[in-house]
């Protein structure tokens, strides 16, 4: 595939005086569309991930400088995604405490193909989400809608690992219960 | 638990699905943006205040004098990145593809959203616009109106936003309608209003009838699974399964092939899969999805809107307090009315707002209602 052409306008570089230049730029090419695509699963709402994207790139453009192997880049990216989306979470449950946040945009799947089953599941899903507590659905989507181990959410969810599996579990639980209520 | 299980798979699946389609133009545009976001950050730290009070002195003068006529060159890409909106009732815009629109009405409110060489994204917050683009294939022009996205090549439309439903007629040519949770091409001379509203009924024992035979009905569901492909491939003898397996098809491998029918084109045999899932699984965790999938079906891609008002009452009767319990009522007020069963309409469209007053589809329930 083809680099994309930089504009004149996307430079966010970062100098590193003992190991050479580190872009930026290039670590958004690489790293966006993952960046992207854990945030749409988090969030489910289509309609936000490009100022969330944004946001993750502007929040880590100030902390890789701190990054010292670059496989641990993504992991940083997919920490700094977590909390943002979690901040995101938390004001749009207080928004919606005092009434507001009632329209939504749900995740869709990329596939038009996908199948009308896909696409009622994953609408019920985030619902069910949207009323649970918000460390609960985080660790959930990341366990069962993003594919992470349970060590890798206590990682980016900043907790413990029996925590993380309390919290999946419980969010779950719930999810399980709306599905099967009478 | 093991429900739970397959359950949890299930989403799994699923939520693989979900990935943001990003072209590297896209991700040049967000890392532009971030750039800019970045700087603005910066800038706004040192001159907080200032640039507030100074943001309000010049939205006020931006507001006291709105252009009556907006040129080509204001409607390019502006120079920060970010959509200007700009109130344009009632004048003719020219964008800088050479396409047109027009305000029909005093509070229409439009911004260029995207002005790039493969896309124009133009977005109606409010109001009423007649849009006639200029054709050009290499170039993917949207109007996004709220949930709602509607994609051209070269043709002549109206959108119409009222509350949180749009309107569209095609004048000339073919369009592509996306919300949500669904799609739709609209061709000329028709209309619709998006997204549909999903609405049901009572006598939800009524779905689980096969609906009357006729020349095009869909195959019975007794038939075996074997002629329906799996998702993505086209049908294969040596994949097909033996009648046999009829008499042990699981409610998974029901929803599964129901699925697959419906990717295959073939809406009519998913039906028909989804009511024998209905009657033989009616206790299964998945039939209300399974009952909910079968309203869309039939409202959707069968037109039959009294058989489809009849699943999502079946949905709400399965699972009244599930998480497609809301949904499946709204549409179940949608389906009535598509039916012409306008009574039927108002009397689901009250019970509605009676169960959700806040609930998202209420205004757009109220309207059906005739209580606004």
């Amino acid at each position: 595939m083809p680099k994309p052409k930089s504009s004149p306008g996307s430079v966010l570089r970062l100098v590193r005086s003992d190991e050479g230049r580190l872009e930026l730029d290039e670590i958004y090419r690489a790293y966006g569309r993952y960046v992207a695509a854990v945030i749409l699963r988090l969030d489910g709402r289509a309609t936000d991930v490009d100022d969330l994207v944004q946001d993750v790139f502007v929040a880590a453009a100030a902390g890789l400088a701190q990054i010292r192997e670059p496989e641990a880049i993504k992991g940083w990216l997919a920490t700094i995604t977590v909390r943002i989306v979690r901040r995101r979470l938390q004001w749009r449950r207080l928004w919606r405490f005092f009434g507001g946040d009632r329209g939504i945009e749900l995740a869709e799947p990329a596939d038009p193909g996908a199948s009308p089953l896909d696409r009622a599941l994953l609408s019920a899903v985030y619902r069910v989400l949207d009323e649970m507590p918000t460390e609960n659905r985080l660790a959930f989507s990341l366990h069962v809608i993003e594919g992470e181990p349970m060590e890798t959410v206590a990682t980016l969810c900043g907790c413990s690992f029996s925590t993380a599996k309390r919290r999946v579990s419980r969010a779950q639980r719930q999810i399980a219960e709306r599905f099967s209520d009478g | 638990m093991g429900d739970e299980q397959d359950l949890m798979r299930q989403i799994a699946r699923a939520g693989a699905a979900i990935k943001p389609a990003l072209t590297d133009r896209d991700i040049e545009r967000l890392i532009v943006g971030a750039a800019e976001r970045s700087r603005r950050r910066r800038a706004r730290r040192k001159v907080f205040a200032g640039t507030m009070a100074f943001s309000l002195v010049i939205a006020a003068v931006v507001l006291l004098h709105r252009p009556t006529d907006v040129s080509p060159a204001s409607f390019g890409a502006n120079p920060a990145g970010t959509p200007a909106p700009i109130a344009v009732a009632p004048q003719v815009l020219r964008l800088t593809d050479g396409s047109t629109v027009v305000a029909l009405d005093p509070a229409t409110e439009l911004s260029i959203a995207q002005d790039t060489l493969e896309r124009m994204e133009v977005e109606l917050s409010r109001g009423r616009g007649r849009f006639d683009i200029t054709p050009r294939p290499s170039r993917t022009f949207v109007v996004d109106v709220g949930e709602v996205k509607i994609s051209v090549l070269g043709t002549r439309f109206t959108v119409e936003r009222i509350a949180d439903r749009v309107g569209l007629t095609v004048e000339r040519g073919t369009v592509r309608v996306d919300w949500s949770v669904g799609s739709e091409t609209l061709s000329a001379g028709q209309t619709g209003w998006y997204p549909p509203l999903m609405v049901g009924t009572s006598g939800g024992n009524d779905l689980l009838r096969e609906p009357p035979p006729s020349p095009s009905s869909a195959p019975s569901a007794q038939r075996s699974l074997a002629s329906i492909p799996p998702r993505g491939r086209s049908s294969s003898p040596t994949r097909a399964r033996t009648e046999t397996s009829t008499a042990t098809e699981s409610a998974e491998q029901l929803l599964k092939a129901a699925d697959n029918a419906r990717l295959s084109g073939k809406a009519e045999q998913g039906v028909a899969l989804l009511r024998k899932l209905l009657r033989d699984y009616p206790g299964d965790p998945r039939a209300p999805l399974a009952a909910f999938t079968l309203g869309r079906m039939l409202l959707m891609e069968l037109a039959k809107p009294r058989e489809a008002a009849a699943a999502f009452a079946e949905t709400r009767r399965l699972s009244p307090m599930g998480p497609l319990a809301e949904d499946a009522l709204a549409r179940e007020v949608e389906a009535f009315s598509q039916a012409g069963a306008t009574e039927q309409a108002k009397a689901r469209a009250q019970d509605y707002l009676r169960l959700y007053p806040n609930g998202r589809r209420a205004e757009t329930v109220r309207m059906v209602a005739g209580t606004r």
